[in-house]
């Protein structure tokens, strides 16, 4: 199978099969044998990566300069996704600095506050402007998150929907003693709004309503940056573009999560999407010499085998593209990489 | 002293629900009522059903649907039905809900707890098949978060119920589920540290599919299986012993989760 780099390529997948560590593998590979200008992003909030590349995670947020890896002179770049200082740059290039004390933006730009994907989506559209790099190799949270990842772009044009932003304009102007006008007053009325917003207030406290609008106008006024990323949502689903990588392994046996994630990838993947099969053994296993007194070691043979075995059946009805990686043995997660960096050279030859 | 919650969590393919399954298991075993709680979709619009394959007729399932959960919640804070389902319904709310992150967790938790407040049984446990430790933080971050986004009004109140109630002595353990490897365990250490900086709660980490656990592995074995087993022990040395489980030599799930019985009174 012959590859070709591209200039995205993702990883996805169920968490603990080996995401990180495949997508860092690729980023050596691009930089050492391809001599491609890369950039690695993970946007996975766990980020393991900063474990891999012994980067202290006071630095999310900024392009890291990697001059070696291990024992290695390579080059390239890492970015640990911080949702908060995409938002804070946002904002500060509209000229809206003073919003950044919302605190309700604050919360939500947080790590774990849930616009992690969606403010992803614009900081790789920004890293693709810099026009810096052959090649960005994204590793992407696991899961539903990266469910989330694929969706931001919906939910972005959900956001900016002009009947929506409508209503909160109303709202907004209303608050703030303006006159709304009277065709839009119609359409709130007769959406129910008022009423709403009255039931809403005594969940939420009045506080809320009045922070939350604030939140959503500063969104709204940057609304061009977020609507540039949309562009990406197309680069992504283009074959010359992007390579998918839906990686899964053997030790989990997570053919479902596997499948379904290619279900709701299915508007993106293409005819360059690889199923990455990773910690493979039964190689290893089928050269190993039993004897018959080891009844255990038989035991543990055969189980690996057939959990093997019916897993490469399974994925090979679903998945046109199979890349094997076999189990490596290493302890120090640096190595780790190294080894499987020379599993993507062979692929390539 | 058994909880009346636990929260298994842990990075993907850790063995998770394994794990919540035989934790619901042993406590049945020991004269409890669980029920293991799953979460059957991520937001109001999406219809992503989490892939549960796993299923035993042993246990007591509570899968909670998030559209019911904020129906049902509207409803006994507005006391009226009629009023929550018109709210649920209307695309302005669905919209606002689906725009503020981690408010579906929030109410997922809220009617764990609410569950819990309510029930006459002593007996009952209720065992959260929790999704991974990512999504786990933001639902635990959650009810902090909007505690300072409401300030006031009829969620911040409950929200403060709710940090009573979770943080009470004895109420709840978050089961960090793990791998003896660097990366997992490392990843582990930091999902503790992380829980203990936002809540009160008892943590407690254990390491799945330890092969060096296979009772009776004997004789010479294979280099690389030499070169895991080694890897293994120095991530305990490295590490610290926590409770351990062996690498399962069944291919069926039902039958995995019954060895991993006998060893889940290390984890209650």
């Amino acid at each position: 199978m012959l590859f070709t780099a591209k200039p995205i390529e993702i990883f996805c997948g169920s968490g603990g099969v080996g995401k990180t560590t495949l997508a860092t593998a690729r980023t050596l590979y691009l930089a050492e044998y391809e001599h491609k200008k890369t950039l690695l992003i993970t946007i996975d909030p766990s980020k393991r990566l900063k474990d891999i590349m012994k980067i202290d995670s006071a630095h999310s947020g900024e392009t890291i300069a990697i001059q070696e890896f291990g024992t290695k002179k390579v080059t390239f770049d890492v970015l640990l996704m911080a949702p908060e200082v995409t938002m804070e740059r946002i904002i500060q290039e509209a000229g809206y600095g003073q919003l950044i004390k919302n605190r309700i933006l604050k919360i939500l730009s947080r790590p774990y506050g849930g616009m992690n994907e969606i403010l992803s989506i614009v900081e790789l559209q920004y890293q693709i402007q810099t026009g810096k790099y052959d090649v960005i190799v994204l590793d992407t949270p696991p899961g539903s998150h990266f469910v989330d990842f694929l969706n931001s772009c919906r939910k972005i044009e959900a956001f900016f929907d002009k009947n929506f932003m409508d209503i909160f304009n109303y709202i907004y102007q209303a608050k703030n003693g303006a006159q709304p006008s009277v065709n839009l007053l119609k359409k709130v009325v007769s959406s129910g709004i008022n009423k709403l917003l009255g039931y809403l207030q005594t969940v939420t406290g009045g506080q809320f309503i009045s922070d939350f609008m604030e939140a959503v106008s500063a969104i709204y006024k940057t609304k061009n940056i977020f609507t540039q990323a949309l562009k990406l949502q197309s680069d992504l689903k283009k074959r010359e573009t992007s390579n998918w990588f839906l990686v899964t392994s053997v030790e989990h046996s997570k053919i479902q999560e596997a499948m379904s994630l290619k279900h709701q990838a299915r508007d993106f993947f293409h005819e360059d999407s690889y199923l990455v099969l990773n910690k493979c053994s039964s190689q290893l296993w089928e050269k190993t010499q039993i004897s018959a007194s080891q009844k255990q070691l038989k035991k543990l043979q055969e189980s690996a085998l057939i959990k093997e075995q019916a897993l490469k059946e399974k994925l090979k009805q679903n998945f046109e593209n199979l890349l094997e990686f076999e189990e490596i043995f290493e302890k120090q997660p640096e190595q780790h990489v190294i080894e499987l960096s020379k599993r993507w050279n062979e692929l390539k030859d | 002293m058994i909880k009346k919650f636990y929260i298994v969590t842990g990075k993907g393919g850790v063995g998770k629900s394994l794990t919540a399954h035989a934790l619901c298991l042993y406590l049945k075993e020991m004269g409890y009522h669980p029920q293991l709680v799953t979460f059957r979709s991520s937001g109001l619009d999406q219809n992503d059903e989490v892939n549960k394959y796993m299923h035993s007729d042993e246990i007591d399932y509570m899968p909670l649907v998030l559209a019911e959960c904020v129906e049902n919640y509207i409803a006994s804070r507005l006391n009226s039905k009629i009023i929550a389902k018109g709210i649920i319904r209307a695309p302005f709310f669905r919209a606002l809900i689906n725009m503020i992150p981690g408010f579906n967790y929030l109410i997922y938790l809220g009617q764990i707890l609410q569950t819990l407040h309510d029930t006459d049984d002593e007996k009952m446990v209720l065992v959260l098949d929790s999704p991974a430790s990512g999504h786990a933080l933001t639902m635990l971050e959650s009810v902090y978060n909007f505690q300072s986004i409401f300030q006031s009004g009829i969620i911040y109140d409950d929200t403060t119920k709710m940090l009573n109630q979770l943080n009470a002595e004895d109420f709840c353990q978050v089961n960090i589920v793990t791998l003896p490897s660097v990366l997992a365990m490392n990843e582990a250490l930091e999902f503790e540290k992380q829980v203990a900086e936002i809540t009160h709660l008892k943590t407690k980490i254990s390491i799945n599919n330890m092969l060096s656990k296979i009772p009776d592995l004997t004789g010479d074995l294979p280099t690389f299986l030499k070169k895991k087993i080694q890897i293994e022990n120095e991530v305990v040395e490295t590490f610290g012993d926590y409770p351990s489980l062996p690498h399962s030599l069944e291919t069926q799930s039902e039958n995995i989760i019954k060895e991993l019985i006998p060893g889940m009174e290390n984890l209650v």
